[in-house]
């Protein structure tokens, strides 16, 4: 798969990640790589990169034991982006199933 | 371990033009996973893996941000006198020692001065590749005047992508990086076996590349059987060209297995049969005199140049008109090369023809 795409793919599932439930780094990467094949060390990039474009914003959450974790959540922003990526998303799979001969993505 | 981890990533975050709120922030972001990682009962090498060494990751961290530069004392002043230095040296050779050739290599002085100069400035990583041409034309010259070996020492050219591969080997993974050197290393086999005279069978080291790069497949039992059907193909060929006399052609029916399991699979596509009608006919004309020229004038060395002719087609109908010709220069290049080379053994001189490429391409953007 082409690199840029699936890098596409990845910022469009953690924002989707992050728009369900708020978490901190190491969750949302193990999270993400349970669920699809990618090299670990690019999600924290992403994630950053995300939070530098004001999608998602930081919060310190303090521990019973160890060191303050810092949470992600979406911004409003955020909550936009992802509606865009995930319109141009159906968008796309719905002229891939209707060129593979089915009919729609969401059906 | 996690500190050093944590201080190699500072180290390098420290080469970029970046506030150190933000660096110190990514530092508290790695060592909070980090100690995630930890506290899953991980060892140190397994986290680090996990996270990416820091040299792999900085990259893609610091995208966007320019890396500081560190002028070297002086520089400038170099790069403004390595003109009248290059030109002194060259006077001393040419009129005392009377080396008017070579010594117009002193005028290479400028260039390395500079690219050392501006790329020593961010310590870029590929600063031995851009040196690279100056070394391996310096070192051709030298194999070629002194030794008249033109031929093989053209193969030192290879050098220049490979260090171009080696030097990104940071963000690549081990396998990647085999795979990625592997045509170059395939490539430098090929001429040193044709050297030996096995220009027929020397095809064969480039399965290596396929061969390499199937060790990404994630199912073991596949790559076994992919690695099996290769050696076997390999061994098949060779046992069959040299027990019987001109059947190196028929050998290649010993790939059959692999072939086979390659299309059953998917792996293998028979793109013909999905091809334009144009590139069908391009694909059995081509299939039709590479099969001619081996079969009745035993031509199998020099035969698979007819194979060109496909990408050279593929161009001339699919690019936009105005990168058509540069475009197809390498090939033609490729062409003149090889069969100067193979049928006149001019491999000394042969090579010139690659400069057709940047010839072509300075004159039509000119």
């Amino acid at each position: 798969m082409n690199s840029q795409f699936k890098r596409g793919i990845i910022e469009m599932c953690v924002l989707k990640i992050i728009s369900r439930k708020d978490m901190y780094g190491f969750e949302l990467i193990e999270n993400i790589s349970r669920e699809i094949e990618v090299n670990e060390n690019t999600i924290y990039p992403i994630l950053r990169r995300l939070t530098k474009q004001q999608l998602f914003d930081t919060y310190k959450e303090s521990m019973s034991i160890g060191a303050p974790r810092k949470y992600y959540t979406l911004t409003e922003l955020g909550t936009k982006k992802l509606k865009e990526y995930e319109d141009e998303w159906k968008t796309f799979l719905d002229s891939v199933y209707r060129i593979l001969g089915g009919t729609s993505y969401e059906k | 371990m996690k500190n050093k981890y944590l201080e190699e990533l500072k180290d390098l975050l420290n080469n970029y033009v970046m506030e150190e709120d933000e660096k110190n922030e990514i530092i508290g972001d790695y060592d909070e996973m980090y100690k995630g990682y930890l506290g899953k009962g991980m060892r140190d090498d397994e986290v680090e893996r996990k996270l990416g060494s820091p040299r792999s990751i900085i990259r893609e961290l610091t995208e966007g941000f320019k890396k500081v530069e560190k002028p070297l004392p002086g520089g400038e002043k170099v790069i403004a006198l390595s003109p009248f230095v290059a030109l002194i040296a060259f006077f001393i050779l040419g009129f005392g020692f009377d080396l008017w050739h070579p010594g117009w290599i002193a005028f290479m002085i400028i260039p390395i001065v500079s690219i050392i100069v501006e790329m020593g400035k961010k310590r870029d990583e590929h600063l031995s590749t851009a040196l690279s041409p100056f070394f391996a034309v310096l070192l051709f010259l030298y194999l070629g005047f002194y030794h008249n070996l033109w031929h093989p020492g053209w193969i030192i050219f290879i050098i220049i992508p490979m260090l171009g591969v080696w030097n990104s080997r940071r963000t690549l993974t081990k396998l990647d990086l085999l795979v990625s050197l592997s045509p170059f290393l395939a490539g430098i086999a090929f001429v040193v076996l044709g050297l030996y005279g096995y220009w027929v069978e020397g095809w064969l080291v480039f399965l290596a590349i396929p061969m390499f790069g199937i060790l990404h497949e994630k199912n073991k039992l596949k790559v076994l059987i992919w690695e099996s059907l290769f050696i076997i193909g390999i061994v098949g060929y060779l046992y069959i060209g040299y027990t019987y006399t001109d059947m190196w052609g028929y050998a290649v029916l010993a790939f059959a297995p692999l072939t086979i399991y390659g299309i059953m699979t998917g792996n293998i596509k028979i793109g013909l049969l999905q091809a334009p009608k144009n590139y069908k006919i391009i694909i059995i004309i081509s299939t039709a005199v590479f099969l001619l020229l081996g079969f009745i004038f035993n031509l199998w060395g020099v035969a698979w140049l007819v194979f060109l002719a496909i990408p050279v087609y593929a161009i001339n109908s699919e690019a936009p008109r105005k990168d058509r010709l540069v475009s197809t220069t390498p090939f033609v290049a490729l062409v003149i090369f090889f069969v100067l080379g193979y049928f006149f053994d001019l491999w000394e001189y042969s090579w010139i023809a690659f400069l057709i490429i940047p010839v072509t391409a300075i004159v039509k953007n000119a």
